[in-house]
């Protein structure tokens, strides 16, 4: 954490409402996007952030000052769309699980003007979600900072205040796991296809 | 270390791998290897699929406008929090005295004044659990009215036993300014109190009592997931 950032966290720590805005300000966009990929719902996702930087600044006092803060309110994002994706789950348990606010909007990945093709990039996308919102809080982290937000398997080890072995071997599960899923359903797709 | 066959791979795939020119390697002379390693990547491609949309314009300012006015209250959270604990006091107070056959509950003012011994953190403590106990109490009730399935003389006499200590947390409250937790407490107050007036018309409310509770239930959880926060 850079001496500026270490400053704003310790001026907010004090109650300085104005240092907690500049970091409110730095990070909604990243926690939203981590919240998006666990709720899939970009008013659910503000929700979460919103939820998520209201623990933050209660837990200040208890924030580590050798951690990285974009990591811990990272990790304190997800837990918050976690909360926020039971209770919507048991209201609604047999709600689609699809991405509310893709708006059939192609993903990056979804590119292809083939309809077809799409649902089925639609319909992988809310089995990988679903899939890393089960995973347990070790390997949704692990997953979520490495695949999504490039973070080494050191900053994952900083982050989830493990052991380097013990990060790698978090995205290890969280891959066999997301494989085991999304492998069959790729295959079945694959079949239909040809 | 990787243990399982894959997960160099899987290292190798996120540049982690300590000697990728090994994997490059043995990707080049085993194509049952480069095989797995074309599936892997395919198969972690389909995660690129969760690339979110760009959030609504202006997302920091909103934030900071939904975030704000609850910074802004340490000293209206300590007088919520002591309103509060005399709340929780009252009933802990009344539950004794009218285990004791005495049937009177002490007014507030007698209470705040016993326990103003008490230090900041063991009343905060106190109000944690006691709030959190009363709303787990709330949730279990309304999901039991949700779900269908309890007995309607049952769920009458917990929502009369819940009814009076929802009262004096609705109130303080009110008197704290705790506008959003009042108004979930009031929500809640009125659902127990329809529930506890009388087991023949709970039955016949039962589908408008069910609505409500699901509605409630969430944002019970809600709450009690903030007060998670609190300490």
């Amino acid at each position: 954490m850079d001496a500026a950032e270490l400053e704003r966290v310790r001026r907010a720590r004090r109650g300085d409402p104005e240092a907690f805005r500049s970091i409110v300000e730095a990070y909604s966009q990243r926690l939203w996007r981590a919240a998006f990929r666990i709720l899939g719902d970009a008013a659910a996702a503000e929700d979460a952030v919103q939820d998520a930087f209201l623990r933050a600044w209660r837990a200040l006092d208890r924030f580590d000052e050798r951690a990285e803060l974009s990591t811990w309110l990272y990790r304190i994002a997800m837990n918050a769309a976690i909360d926020h994706r039971r209770e919507r789950n048991r209201r609604e348990p047999f709600s689609a699980a699809l991405p509310e606010d893709f708006n059939g909007q192609p993903t990056s990945r979804s590119t292809s003007p083939d309809p077809a093709q799409d649902a089925v990039w639609r319909d992988l996308a809310g089995r990988a979600q679903e899939t890393i919102a089960a995973l347990p809080e070790a390997e949704r982290t692990a997953i979520l900072l490495r695949h999504f937000e490039g973070c080494s398997i050191a900053e994952i080890a900083n982050a989830l205040g493990a052991t380097e072995n013990a990060a790698k071997q978090a995205v290890f599960r969280a891959v066999h796991k997301l494989r085991a899923v999304l492998g069959p359903l790729m295959e079945v797709r694959r079949g239909e296809s040809a | 270390m990787a243990n399982r066959p894959d997960d160099a791979l899987i290292l190798y795939f996120y540049g982690e791998h300590e000697a990728p020119e090994q994997i490059e390697r043995a990707l080049a002379a085993d194509p049952e290897l480069a095989r797995r390693y074309e599936l892997l990547k395919r198969e972690l491609a389909a995660l690129d699929a969760l690339a979110p949309p760009e959030p609504r314009p202006g997302l920091e300012g909103r934030m900071w406008a939904r975030i704000a006015p609850e910074l802004s209250r340490p000293r209206r959270v300590l007088v919520w929090r002591w309103a509060a604990v005399a709340a929780v006091a009252v009933i802990a107070f009344g539950a004794f005295f009218a285990g004791r056959s005495l049937r009177t509950t002490p007014d507030e003012t007698t209470v705040v004044q016993t326990l103003k011994g008490f230090t900041l953190e063991a009343r905060e403590r106190v109000l944690q659990a006691a709030l959190a106990d009363h709303l787990e109490s709330s949730q279990r009730l309304l999901l039991e009215v949700a779900n269908g399935g309890g007995s309607p003389e049952d769920e009458r006499a917990s929502a009369a036993h819940l009814l009076s200590a929802n009262r004096l947390y609705r109130r303080a409250a009110e008197r704290a300014g705790e506008r959003r937790v009042a108004a979930v407490l009031g929500e809640l107050e009125i659902l127990f109190a329809e529930l506890a007036d009388d087991p023949a018309s709970a039955r016949t409310r039962f589908p408008h009592a069910r609505a409500e509770s699901e509605d409630l239930l969430f944002k019970v959880r809600i709450a009690r997931n903030n007060l998670k926060g609190f300490s």
